[in-house]
């Protein structure tokens, strides 16, 4: 699709791109945005992501405009647009109810950008019509919102953020209010979309898979203040903190609470009733500690072993492809994945062998320990 | 046991509902068999002999009819307009801009409202109109009787503004509207059906008042209906049943038009109404 005319193409790599600097947003007493330093580059795919109330949403509603920073900065393509009004700023955003006017046409819906600018109707209708086709709503175009489905009204929503061929995308939470069959589709959807228009894209979300699934990176942010930033592949394989690790993967990342001696032939991890030997692996230190461990890098064997943690088998749930089996360690309830259809036969007495590469250590602020 | 209970349930409510929708039914019947009797009373009866004759003589009153074709027209018009504009915009400013202690103001509107207009108010009003050369205009009486509603018209309206998400709003500015575009495109023909609601409402107000037109308007020719149907009136001070339920009838139909219209043309859709989002 030829969205982005050449000219306006080239002429953005080199300036638009998002920067945040030292945001900050205060409601009264409440810190929503807490000193968020981030900067976006032309044309990514960007993930905000973290639990309910975190920030995400007054961080979007920051850049576009419709929120004044307490403190700090914004830049868009090089250019602050901290004091600008949200016209000035040549962003589009997808809202989480979508907003669709319920008195307009789809048609009238996705060409008011078009018509704010003064474009002439003709061209308006003539450009409508063209990303319509793109995002197949073409039919739809005579209707009201509330003639369309939930999926088709979304795509009517991304096709008024679409059409004024923004220098940036704001998304937020977009996918919410679809089933979950729908969704799947839109994320695929979505993520084409973006490769072919190639327009830097912010999006907001509380669904780790989502941000797994659709970002090139992602920002995770607990109670206003982002705690990491990296792709997909980093935030799973090398989470910086605790709460990052127990909020990415499904089901979240097991943490096991206990020690780390060291005798003669290494380190050992003292946990609730068993010790295992970590080898060499790196930042064990003397001292308290949290055993970080993905359901998906654990083996359940039914006979014990010198590097297994022995458990009572809680629970074991077949997804189809997959089996998800909960075994007790002593208070702790441990996820395990399993990448087979076959029931397993076991006994209440199980030992789970964790894949030693894959074990993540944290001290007990949190911190990950290297 | 338990049908027979239920149909005697059902007996005694509809014997209620029978009593009451006669009460209520009974006036409307006179006004519209009254007019064509030549010979009217107070009972409700089947015209005999039926005649037009009692319409015809109303028409020869010029007086009567200009207040209703025209001052009435004229005024309840106006305080309807102006009641609708003000309390959107009125409306609007109280719901989304961040005022400490607006909804103790809008309260406070409410509760004075029925002291404005009422007769308590009867010689400020008079005597503010009187300074500002308002006695005796249409302007004055359109005026008082707006400033009177626009409390309770804002209450209302407010509702309608709280109920349309800011997300409509938000999406107009970031879509690169000016403040005044997304009014005008947006904001105001979401807000159309409850706009439509105090319009209507306001204008059955004005209709029926009497009391401030017959105290602010001195000459006849400026007279609205509720005063003018006085000229039917004997000159002991009984009305002349024919000639008055005439002209009630006439006096009825614009409200009805005006009702009719707004529900053909909008539909009168109340609270969250605009969720359906239209049709
Ligand atoms: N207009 C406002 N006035 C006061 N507090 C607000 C306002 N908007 C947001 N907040 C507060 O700021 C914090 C962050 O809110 P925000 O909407 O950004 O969260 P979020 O990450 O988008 O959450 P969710 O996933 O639930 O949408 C919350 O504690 C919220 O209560
Ligand atoms: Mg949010």
């Amino acid at each position: 699709m030829k969205l982005q005319t050449e000219k306006k193409k080239s002429h953005r790599i080199y300036e638009a791109h998002v920067v945040l600097q030292d945001l900050t947003k205060h409601f009264g007493a409440v810190v929503a945005v807490d000193h968020v330093d981030l900067t976006i580059s032309e044309g990514e795919f960007f993930a905000l992501l973290g639990p309910s109330g975190c920030g995400k949403t007054t961080t979007l509603r920051l850049i576009a405009g419709l929120e004044k920073p307490t403190e700090g900065k914004i830049f868009l393509g090089g250019k602050d647009v901290t004091n600008l009004a949200p016209r000035e700023r040549d962003v589009a955003m997808v809202f989480q109810d979508y907003a669709l006017y319920p008195h307009m046409t789809l048609r009238d819906n996705i060409g008011y950008p078009l018509k704010v600018r003064g474009v002439p109707r003709k061209q308006i209708y003539a450009k409508v019509e063209e990303v319509a086709r793109h995002l197949k709503i073409e039919d739809l175009l005579n209707r009201r919102p509330s003639q369309v489905s939930g999926g088709q009204q979304q795509r009517a929503a991304v096709a008024r953020a679409l059409v004024h061929e923004p220098q940036v995308f704001l998304f937020d939470e977009p996918l919410s209010n679809l089933d979950a069959k729908l969704r799947l589709e839109a994320r695929a959807f979505l993520k084409h979309l973006q490769r072919e228009v190639g327009v830097t894209t912010i999006y907001v979300t509380h669904d780790q898979a989502e941000a797994m699934a659709m970002a090139d990176r992602i920002a995770i942010m607990f109670t206003g203040r982002i705690c990491q930033v990296g792709s997909p592949v980093e935030v799973y394989r090398h989470p910086l903190s605790k709460e990052v690790a127990a909020f990415i993967g499904n089901p979240p990342m097991n943490l096991i609470p206990g020690h780390i001696t060291r005798e003669e032939g290494g380190h050992f991890f003292i946990g609730p009733g068993f010790s295992i030997s970590l080898g060499g692996i790196p930042g064990a230190q003397e001292g308290e500690v949290f055993l970080g461990i993905r359901p998906e890098h654990i083996r359940v064997l039914s006979e014990p072993h010198p590097q297994a943690i022995p458990g009572k088998l809680y629970a074991v749930q077949p997804l189809g492809p997959e089996l998800l089996i909960t075994v007790q360690v002593g208070e702790i309830p441990v996820s395990v994945r399993l990448f087979t259809d076959d029931l397993p036969q076991l006994e209440e007495d199980v030992w789970l062998l964790p894949t030693l590469e894959r074990v993540h250590l944290f001290d007990p602020t949190g911190k990950r320990l290297e | 046991m338990r049908s027979a209970r239920f149909v005697l349930v059902r007996l005694g409510f509809m014997l209620v509902t029978s009593l009451l929708g006669t009460f209520f039914l009974l006036p409307v019947l006179w006004l519209v068999t009254a007019p064509f009797n030549a010979q009217a009373t107070l009972r409700v009866e089947w015209p005999s002999p039926f005649t037009l004759q009692n319409f015809g003589e109303v028409f020869r009153n010029t007086f009567a009819i200009r207040a209703l074709f025209l001052n009435s027209i004229l005024q309840a018009g106006g305080t309807m307009l102006g009641t609708a504009v003000i309390a959107t915009l009125a409306a609007y400013a109280l719901s989304r801009l961040e005022i400490k202690g607006r909804n103790l103001f809008v309260y406070l509107l409410v509760l004075f409202s029925s002291v404005v207009t009422g007769t308590a108010a009867m010689v400020p009003i008079f005597l503010l109109l009187y300074y500002l050369r308002l006695i005796d205009t249409h302007l004055g009486v359109i005026l008082v009787l707006t400033g009177g509603l626009l409390p309770t018209g804002i209450f209302l309206m407010r509702d309608f503004v709280e109920s349309m998400p800011r997300s409509y709003e938000e999406s107009a500015l970031v879509s690169g509207a000016t403040a005044w575009q997304m009014f005008r495109d947006v904001v105001l023909p979401v807000l159309r059906p409850g706009m439509m609601v105090v319009a209507v409402w306001a204008f059955v107000n004005a209709w029926g008042n009497f009391l401030i037109p017959a105290i602010l308007i001195r000459s006849p020719e400026k007279m609205p209906a509720p005063v003018a149907i006085y000229s039917f009136y004997t000159e002991g001070g009984t009305p002349v049943l024919t000639l008055v339920s005439a002209y009630s009838l006439l006096y009825a139909l614009p409200v009805v038009i005006l009702y009719l219209f707004v529900n053909w043309r909008y539909g009168f859709r109340f609270f969250g109404g605009i969720k359906g989002g239209g049709k």
